[in-house]
């Protein structure tokens, strides 16, 4: 007997539930890891299950979710034991009701039909492009496809589904030359479609390795600083991302709040949350309570413009849902969809470029940084957004040339006030995780070098 | 569950498995979240196999939800591992074959599923109220989790073991403001001795970070530079951890971590010592069986500054087998496996992870290791952790003050300490008298819970960063 969910929450509601939600996923994930230079383990992983959330009367909400099919009253009535125990809450709004959809494109049916073999192929590719030169060693990556059903179901009308497919690769690399090692260089590859190249990944994390055996030296003081698009996601997904949340605005508990309107940046920096960005890792029809995916506007030529808000968050302010309601965006390990309630979260943060090439970026600084990637940032506080990371792999930038690696130094200071030090972006785009962003260079930062104070 | 586990073994074997495993899982899980006053109450149960298949020397892994979908899923793995290649280098390292039926724990005092769902959301609403109560605190957030569950597991060289697990983990952030200034502060407590053990832990977790907040609020911003300091056990803990742990876990030793070439080698002062410890009772990161069926032991990794050992998995063990005798490694080195193969659950395979992690005690007194330092820091709790294989480390500090002339004096915010684990493991002056485990979760792409700790420790330098 398969989860049927149009049964589940007309017998939740049976039971006693006023309203009543499900949604189920099944995911097929396929993946080739790489370890210690060689194919490790190549798995296949299938899921299936849904979570329910149960209202009964005064906002009392319950979630239960299950994996097992033919335990679905079961499922039902321990949602409804869990809202039992819950508090009243007058600002519940009930759930989202039924609005336009607009198809997005994220699934490609040749990923679904991928093979073992191919998977595994790509992983071959990755880990023969980066052996190319003997003095590197890959260590750590892997390829991966997952294909995501979703369904959402709700008493509100919404009974809607989407298929998805995600293509990802990554490699880690060590050079090692005259006992000299370099630190991790980490390159990666994703896409909704068949559109990866891990050959590139591979001779891309072998030419950063490589470059890495070279050491230039800086001392420590307020520099010119670029930063890679995985260096500033990571040092946004544990600030900026968290303060755009419309629930962290009203528990004030974000920097940004009360800030309408004001001027937070640059005048160089746009940003918008946009859930409907062609080939975006993070668009979908609609978000995980089945509200439309949206195009939002945060900052807008460095004036902050608004806040991303799920169902619940922006009702409480009388808003409009912007379909940023996500499930199972944990940090830690693998957490699957339907095992979480739907939180506020980004879909795609796109930081609008600018109209400079990247080598036009370098070539103007005299004395700077180049970082690649950040360790520790989620040491960083998302509430005030302070800061202070190691910067690795890091490159120093002399007189408009890049020159080696710059060893141990650190970066410290405000995610949020280093968007007014923005002096320039790139005309070059590229996607890191949730983050599709240019290349992006802010002035004055703090670099802590090491034997200098 | 017995009979219709070690019936596919023959079905494994016979369709070219060198080896099979199969870990059958139900969890139970109840998550609370109280944030804001708002509570968000979620119970689950999961349930699922993870296969296991050895064959031409390379690892295929499937998982499957259901028990009727368990041949597939052997079959499944089979093709995976014929995938990824011509003849692999993997072969397992001997255990004995077991035949038991454990609960971790051993003595669970009240199981959280005898808790009711209403029971729980008044103790986390308590604890709310207490910090909200105090002078500075703004907002609190509690998420408290629960996980019991049974694992059935089997595989194809006769080993049986059932294993009965309880945890209870919360985690109490709270956050302060005066004026412009914001603090966060954090607590953690776990335990795998039911839920009494966390009603008697809460109370002494609420007093410890409403002080922080108060006291963080008051605090100034520290100097850059490096600097003497005194690390508490929380932090010595993370360390431990963070920046020698993951060097030493043996595949991530293989993967170019700067300690591959150290093997059996001094890598530390002679003051340290570092265990890593599943047998103690109580403790989060403690078990009976890892997930491939090796009882979990006390493994000395460092033994008087010297590396004698890398925590292993049967495969890895096998590896540095080799590796030991090809180099000529002392014979003290250890290569046997340590029980260190764990999976988060039922749908990913096993990887080397810690247990409890510590530096063992010393003899010095906290006046002894304050002793003759003129400006330095005493770093007491942290805020998050991460350790590069090259051997570089960074640790958010949420608790330090400063020590001027032997004292512990004002408190200083926004502390982050980063280094080189060997620089900084030989720079060790002094190991305190006192030890501490605390309790936490690791990620290397699965979740772990572990301990960590040791004693106060005095390092002669180290690289202090401030905002």
């Amino acid at each position: 007997m398969p989860f049927d969910l149009s049964l589940i929450i007309r017998k939740a509601e049976k039971f006693g539930a006023k309203e009543a939600e499900a949604f189920l996923i099944r995911r097929r994930k396929m993946s080739s890891e790489i370890k210690g230079g060689e194919i490790d383990l190549s798995s296949t992983k299938l899921e299936e299950g849904v979570g329910l959330r149960v209202v009964l009367d005064k906002g009392r909400v319950g979630f239960s979710y299950s994996n097992d099919p033919s335990k679905q009253e079961e499922l039902i009535k321990k949602s409804i034991k869990v809202a039992r125990a819950n508090e009243e809450d007058e600002n519940w709004p009930s759930f989202p009701c039924c609005k336009n959809y607009r198809r997005v494109k994220n699934f490609y049916k040749e990923v679904v039909n991928m093979g073992s073999d191919e998977v595994v192929e790509m992983s071959k590719l990755m880990l023969d492009s980066a052996k190319l030169d003997e003095r590197v060693q890959p260590f750590f990556g892997s390829s991966e496809v997952t294909y995501d059903f979703r369904e959402l179901c709700n008493t509100q009308g919404i009974h809607v589904e989407e298929e998805s497919t995600l293509l990802s690769l990554n490699l880690s690399t060590i050079a090692r030359e005259n006992g000299k090692v370099s630190p991790i260089c980490f390159e990666y590859d994703v896409s909704r479609s068949k559109d990866v190249d891990p050959e590139r990944v591979g001779r891309e994390a072998s030419e950063i390795a490589l470059k890495c055996l070279e050491h230039s030296k800086i001392e420590s003081g307020e520099k010119d600083v670029l930063f890679s698009q995985e260096a500033l996601m990571m040092l946004w997904l544990f600030t900026i991302s968290q303060g755009i949340k419309g629930d962290q605005v009203q528990r004030e508990t974000s920097f940004l709040a009360g800030k309408i309107g004001e001027k937070v940046a640059s005048e160089k920096v746009s940003l918008s949350d946009d859930g409907t960005l062609e080939g975006g890792v993070f668009s979908h029809s609609f978000d995980d309570e089945g509200v439309p995916c949206q195009k939002t506007e945060i900052i807008s030529d460095g004036t902050l413009k608004g806040f991303i808000y799920d169902h619940y968050s922006a009702r409480k302010e009388g808003k409009e849902s912007t379909g940023n309601a996500w499930r199972g965006r944990d940090f830690f390990g693998e957490k699957l969809p339907y095992t979480s309630v739907p939180r506020v979260a980004t879909t795609n943060l796109v930081l609008e470029k600018g109209r400079k090439s990247l080598d036009q970026l370098i070539d103007e600084i005299d004395e700077g940084v180049l970082v690649r990637s950040l360790q520790g940032a989620h040491s960083s506080d998302p509430e005030s957004g302070s800061f202070s990371v190691v910067a690795t792999p890091s490159f120093l930038i002399e007189k408009g040339e890049v020159k080696g690696l710059l060893r141990g130094i650190m970066l410290s200071g405000n995610a949020f006030s280093l968007l007014e030090k923005v002096r320039e972006l790139s005309r070059e785009t590229r996607t890191a995780y949730f983050l599709v962003a240019p290349w992006i260079l802010f002035e004055d930062v703090r670099v802590i070098a090491k034997g200098s104070s | 569950m017995r009979d219709l586990l070690e019936k596919f073994m023959s079905i494994g074997t016979s369709l070219g498995a060198e080896y099979l495993d199969l870990r059958a899982q139900k969890i139970e899980k109840t998550e609370v979240l109280l944030k804001e006053n708002k509570i968000e109450i979620s119970t689950g149960i999961l349930g699922g196999i993870g296969i296991r298949a050895l064959v031409g020397g390379r690892w295929g892994f499937s998982s499957v939800t259901k028990l009727d979908s368990i041949e597939s899923g052997i079959k499944e793995a089979i093709s995976m591992a014929r995938a990824s290649g011509k003849k692999g280098s993997i072969d397992l390292e001997e255990v004995p074959t077991v035949e038991d039926s454990v609960t971790v724990g051993r003595k669970v005092d009240l199981d959280p599923r005898a808790v009711t769902p209403e029971e729980k959301v008044s103790v986390l609403g308590e604890m709310n109220n207490k910090l909200i109560g105090i002078q500075g605190v703004k907002a609190v957030t509690i998420e408290y989790l629960d996980v019991s569950g049974r694992q059935y597991f089997c595989n194809s060289e006769g080993s049986y073991i059932e294993e009965d697990k309880t945890y209870v983990w919360t985690k109490i952030t709270a956050i302060g403001r005066k004026r412009d200034v914001i603090v966060t502060g954090r607590e953690e407590i776990g335990t795998t001795s039911g839920f009494s053990e966390f009603l008697d832990k809460k109370d002494r977790a609420i007093e410890k970070l409403g002080n922080r907040i108060e006291m963080q609020l008051e605090s100034k911003a520290p100097k850059g530079g490096e600097f003497p300091v005194v690390v508490g056990p929380e932090l010595v803990g993370v360390l431990v951890h963070e920046a020698l742990g993951h060097l030493a876990e043996a595949d991530l030793t293989l993967s170019g971590s700067i300690i591959r070439p150290l093997l059996g080698k001094k890598i530390a002062s002679s003051l340290i010592n570092v265990y890593d410890d599943g047998t103690i009772e109580g403790a989060f990161g403690s078990f009976f069986y890892d997930d491939e069926g090796t009882p979990s032991q006390r493994t000395q990794l460092i033994k008087e500054g010297k590396l004698v050992s890398l925590m292993y998995d049967r495969e890895h063990a096998m590896k540095f087998k080799r590796i030991s005798e090809e180099e000529g490694i002392i014979d003290e080195f250890n290569t046997s496996p340590t029980g260190n193969a764990r999976a988060e659950s039922y749908s990913v395979p096993p990887i080397i992870r810690m247990s409890n992690t510590y530096v063992s005690k010393g003899d010095m007194s906290m006046e002894e290791l304050l002793e003759g330092i003129k400006f330095g820091y005493y770093l007491v709790s942290f805020r998050g952790g991460q350790a590069n294989l090259d051997g570089t480390f960074q640790v958010g500090v949420q608790e330090a003050y400063e020590i001027s002339n032997g004292e512990i004096s004002n408190p200083v915010r926004s502390v982050s300490i980063s280094g080189n684990t060997l620089e900084t493991l030989n720079r060790v002056e002094g190991v305190g008298e006192d030890f501490h485990l605390i309790s936490g979760r690791c990620g290397k792409g699965q979740m772990a819970f572990v301990g960590s700790g040791g004693p106060h420790l005095k390092i002669g330098g180290i690289l202090v960063g401030g905002a």
